[in-house]
């Protein structure tokens, strides 16, 4: 009982310790880091006490990268998955509570948007559309994202309206928005919030896999992925400039997995009492 | 009663379970014995212990619960809880049987009911696919399924709920065990289908001369099946009697209270007398006796002192302070039937 | 059935069928007929029950009463307003006077809102009471169904299965409603427990001159609160009478074996059973004929069973029953025979009392 419950408290410091270190990060560790060093003494260095991650080929601090990195990345996916959080419930609630023929019609349009490739749009939105401010990217990324979610809050939202407490509120006369809004909405908040904890995840890896492939974040900003691109080139020479934005990467992921997965269960919040 | 001749004894059975909430004492000092043959009802409202018991004699408690030390479970002679797992594992099945409340999901989905009737024989006695097959469907014929043969190749979701049930008896008497522990069998049956799952599984009990604990909260299903009556409340059997005793005479003021609650046909009353207030959790028994703030005849003894199991005549016990207290029992007038 | 001025609820042929099955490689199979034209009037003030098995349509039936289920055909009448006339807002206002109890005391109540919200939902919706006066009814509304009104604030996991009916039964009764359908409200529960919820819906109905659909599959908890009883087989009622002519004397031969299968809690008495032959059928795939024929233990059963649907029909005064082997019957012998009959009809009531163990 009280294993997963413990899972989901690591997660929960380990992500809340990531989005600290993004937010006061830059603050305490006051380097630029788009500052580029004097080439010839400063590019590559291994970690020391004045870098204490080493500098790249371009003489920049890592740590401060990394720490800048974590700011776009972190923003990143929040907006990608606050977008496609309330655009995917907005849909899921509609879809439920709509007439069969219009809930099959917004299904159809959900069951499109999960058969089409999402990786290959977001490489033609941005080769069409060139390098895209960030922002843009990650909007792009919550509207091409929110089908899966749509779907979870539909088949949630349906089961609850049609269980006891919902039907009680229509024989007591209450209109179908009251429903929606009292009985409804505050009942599947759970599982719109573990997709979209999800879809953060999602948002952040899908950034670097474009990062990779150069179609990602535009440099100079820093992102994880840009910094993994970035440091890929000389792997074998200077390999942290690669491996510690992925384990970054890496932690926040899985940590975003776990907290999800406590979240839909609901448990340790429950058993906390009344107030949730 | 003596050990030896017992088919199962438990005694002081404790089973708790360590949460947040504190220690749940489910199961708390439980004695009890089942003679070769009979049937012994195991009555009780939920939160009373009856399916941690029976669960605890197949040793099935997962943790955090425990069957705390202390406790004995004697079958056959004997001592279950000092058995390892693997001969454990070949008691279940063979000697003591279960049969649950909810057939579908003790059936496996994805087998045929045949193959899972079949599955014992095979497991227990190594009998080979043709036989336990065979033997599986002559079973399912016994269970009273018409076209056993057919009906062997349904999967649990082409059966009706009665169906299952039959096939859950077919695997628990398979191998005609010594014990078969039956929790709520029939409580999702209707009516008349539970009259025919009762009358299967006396018929049943005859052929294989299994003894039958029947856990239930159904005191017309008690009347009807039961030699002799567990009555449990707080994690422990506050009376036990024979079943004509328990029904004319209850001793214990919680056994009076349910039978007079129930409404039955042919009786009618403007008003049922209803026991006041609700079960406490586990983690909370009140002191002394676990019923006392229900009960319309507490004192101040009954909060300092809980009270033990004694006898008000051969075979029936209370655990009750009016026993000892002859004025009070006399002025209290326990009776069953509603007058 | 009751005289019609004092009819507070009426049905009409009643029919509710759903659609099943129906995927990429199925043909749809034939709808499932939940309900088939079942025709009832429920008087002011009395407590008509609604028995039968799980699958013979008694939920079905009940929230058709209330149009929370819309019938597929067939017509309810509630104080003489046809409910399929109202518009969504008119049918909404007429919501006020007709209220539902549900089994489950655990998936009934909002898990997200106070006791006390759940309970002012209703005074909220049909501005019955605002702010401190919606509260103090609220509270009164706890008192009345013996809940503390200072446990307002909490939430359904701090109760019990019995406490949490309780808030269920209040929120019920805030928009004072004249009809309530009350389904299965004690199955739930613990005997001890279910004592106290019957005791608590008989002194409401007496305080409050309630109307009652009492459904239920506990035939001693309905001898105990019915005033007339009504028996669903397979979708149609099979039989419609007094609560005391249908203890003492059933008439259709489902009614008196399911009478017959009630457990007696009296070890000296053994109940003269009636052994229904195999399981009901499904709905989906209902019998021809009379839909309870394949089971039927009627002596006079024969061909004509499976060939003519018995109608209810009125054996005695007030008394409905569906069978055209129990006589008087509007189906004549000559037509009976016509249809394959070999039997006469003839008058079948077996000894449903109980005898005395021998000791």
């Amino acid at each position: 009982m009280s294993a997963p419950l413990r899972r989901v408290q690591v997660a929960a410091v380990v992500l809340g310790a990531v989005v600290l270190a993004a937010i006061i990060g830059p603050w305490l560790w006051h380097v630029d880091p788009n500052a580029v060093g004097p080439l010839a003494t400063a590019a590559g260095l291994p970690p020391s006490a004045a870098h204490p991650l080493g500098t790249d080929e371009n003489a920049r601090d890592v740590l401060a990268r990394l720490l800048a990195g974590a700011r776009i990345s972190l923003a990143f996916g929040l907006l990608a998955a606050s977008v496609a959080a309330v655009v995917g419930a907005a849909v899921g609630i509609l879809a439920a509570l709509s007439r069969p023929w219009v809930d099959r019609a917004y299904m159809s349009v959900v069951d499109l948007g999960l058969a089409i490739p999402r990786l290959l749009v977001l490489i033609i939105v941005t080769a069409g559309f060139g390098r895209l401010p960030w922002g843009w990217l990650a909007v792009t990324m919550g509207v091409t994202g929110w089908f899966g979610l749509a779907r979870l809050v539909r088949a949630r939202t349906r089961e609850l309206a049609s269980g006891d407490f919902s039907v009680a509120a229509f024989a007591l006369g209450a209109p179908t928005w009251r429903v929606a809004a009292r009985h409804l909405l505050p009942n599947v908040t759970g599982t719109i919030t573990a997709a979209a904890v999800l879809a953060f995840a999602n948002a952040i890896t899908l950034e670097a896999a474009l990062s990779f492939i150069g179609q990602g974040v535009a440099i100079p900003t820093a992102s994880w992925g840009s910094l993994i691109n970035e440091g890929r080139a000389q792997l074998g020479v200077t390999p942290w400039l690669t491996v510690l934005p992925a384990i970054a990467i890496a932690i926040t992921v899985v940590a975003a997995g776990a907290l999800a997965d406590g979240v839909e269960r609901g448990a340790p919040w429950r058993s906390t009492g009344g107030a949730a | 009663m003596t050990d030896t001749t017992a088919l199962l004894e438990v005694r002081d059975l404790a089973v708790y379970f360590r949460g947040a909430a504190g220690v749940a004492r489910a199961v708390d000092g439980v004695s009890f014995f089942v003679d070769k043959g009979e049937t012994v009802a195991l009555v009780g409202e939920s939160g009373s212990g009856k399916s941690v018991t029976a669960l605890s004699l197949l040793r099935l408690i997962d943790p955090p619960g425990r069957i705390e030390p202390g406790s004995v479970i004697r079958f056959e002679g004997t001592d279950l809880l000092a058995l390892d797992e693997e001969r454990m594992r070949q008691l279940r099945g063979r000697r003591i049987a279960m049969v649950f409340q909810e057939p579908m999901t003790a059936l496996n989905p994805v087998f045929t009911v045949g193959d899972q009737v079949a599955e014992v024989a095979r497991i227990h006695e190594g009998a080979s696919r043709a036989d336990a097959w065979k033997r599986a469907v002559q079973m399912l014929a016994r269970t009273g399924i018409a076209d056993a043969e057919r009906r062997a190749r349904d999967y649990p979701h082409q059966l009706s709920g009665g169906m299952r049930q039959r096939v859950l008896l077919a695997m628990a008497l398979l191998l005609s065990p010594a014990l078969v522990i039956a929790d709520e069998p029939t409580t999702a049956l209707d009516d008349t289908i539970q009259a025919q799952i009762l009358d299967l599984l006396r018929t049943l009990q005859q052929e294989t001369g299994s003894a039958v604990l029947l856990i239930t909260h159904d005191f017309g299903v008690v009347a009807e099946m039961a030699q002799r009556v567990l009555v449990m409340y707080g994690g422990q059997v506050v009376e036990a009697a024979p079943v004509r005793t328990l029904f004319a005479a209850p001793a214990h003021p919680y056994t009076a209270g349910l039978l007079r609650a129930m409404p039955r046909i042919g009786s009618r009353r403007t008003r049922l007398d209803a026991i006041p207030g609700t079960v406490p959790p586990a983690t909370a028994w009140p002191s002394g006796c676990r019923f006392r703030d229900r009960c319309a005849h507490e004192w101040e003894k009954c909060a300092s002192e809980a009270p033990v199991p004694i006898e008000v005549a051969p075979g029936h016990v209370a655990r009750c302070h009016l026993v000892s207290d002859p004025a009070r029992r006399a002025a209290a007038n326990l009776a069953g039937a509603p007058t | 059935m009751s005289d019609a001025s004092t009819a507070l609820v009426r049905a009409r042929d009643l029919t509710r069928h759903f659609a099943v099955g129906g995927g990429l490689f199925r043909k749809p199979s034939n709808p499932i007929r939940a309900v088939d034209g079942v025709s009832l009037d429920i008087a002011r003030g009395e407590t008509l029950a609604l028995v039968g098995e799980s699958g013979s349509g008694k939920t079905t039936t009940g929230r058709m009463l209330l149009h929370l289920e819309r019938p597929t055909s067939g017509t309810v009448t509630f104080d003489g307003t046809d409910l399929a006339s109202l518009d969504a807002k008119s049918m909404r206002a007429l919501r006020r006077r007709m209220q539902l109890v549900f089994q489950d005391p655990f998936g009934s109540l909002n898990p997200r809102m106070t006791i006390g919200d759940t309970v002012k939902e209703g005074l909220l919706i049909h501005h019955l009471a605002e702010g401190a006066a919606a509260d103090a009814r609220t509270r009164a509304l706890l008192d009345e169904v013996g809940l503390r009104p200072e446990w307002a604030d909490r939430y359904p996991h701090e109760f019990s299965g019995g406490q949490r009916q309780r808030v269920g039964i209040a929120r019920a009764l805030s928009v004072g409603p004249d009809f309530i359908v009350l389904d299965e409200p004690v199955s739930a529960l613990d005997v001890s427990v279910q004592a106290q919820v019957i005791n608590l819906l008989m002194e409401l109905q007496r305080q409050r001159s309630l109307t009652y659909l009492f459904i239920a599959h506990d035939l001693s908890v309905v001898e105990h609160m019915a005033d007339r009883v009504a028996v669903m087989y397979l979708g149609r009622i099979v039989e419609l009478a007094t609560r005391d002519a249908i203890f003492a004397e059933p008439l259709h031969p489902y009614t008196q074996a399911l009478r017959s299968a009630v457990p007696v809690a009296d070890p000296n008495v053994r109940a003269r059973r009636i052994v229904l032959a195999g399981e009901p059928p499904s709905p989906a795939n209902p019998p021809s004929g009379c839909p309870f024929h394949p089971r039927c233990h009627h002596p006079a059963k024969d061909e004509s069973c499976a060939r003519l649907v018995p109608p209810l029909e009125e054996k005695a005064p007030g008394r409905l029953v569906a069978c055209f082997k129990q006589p008087p019957s509007s189906v004549s012998w000559e037509a009976q025979q016509a249809a394959g009959g070999t039997r006469a009809p003839t008058l079948h009531l077996p000894v449903l009392a109980t005898d005395a163990r021998p000791a």
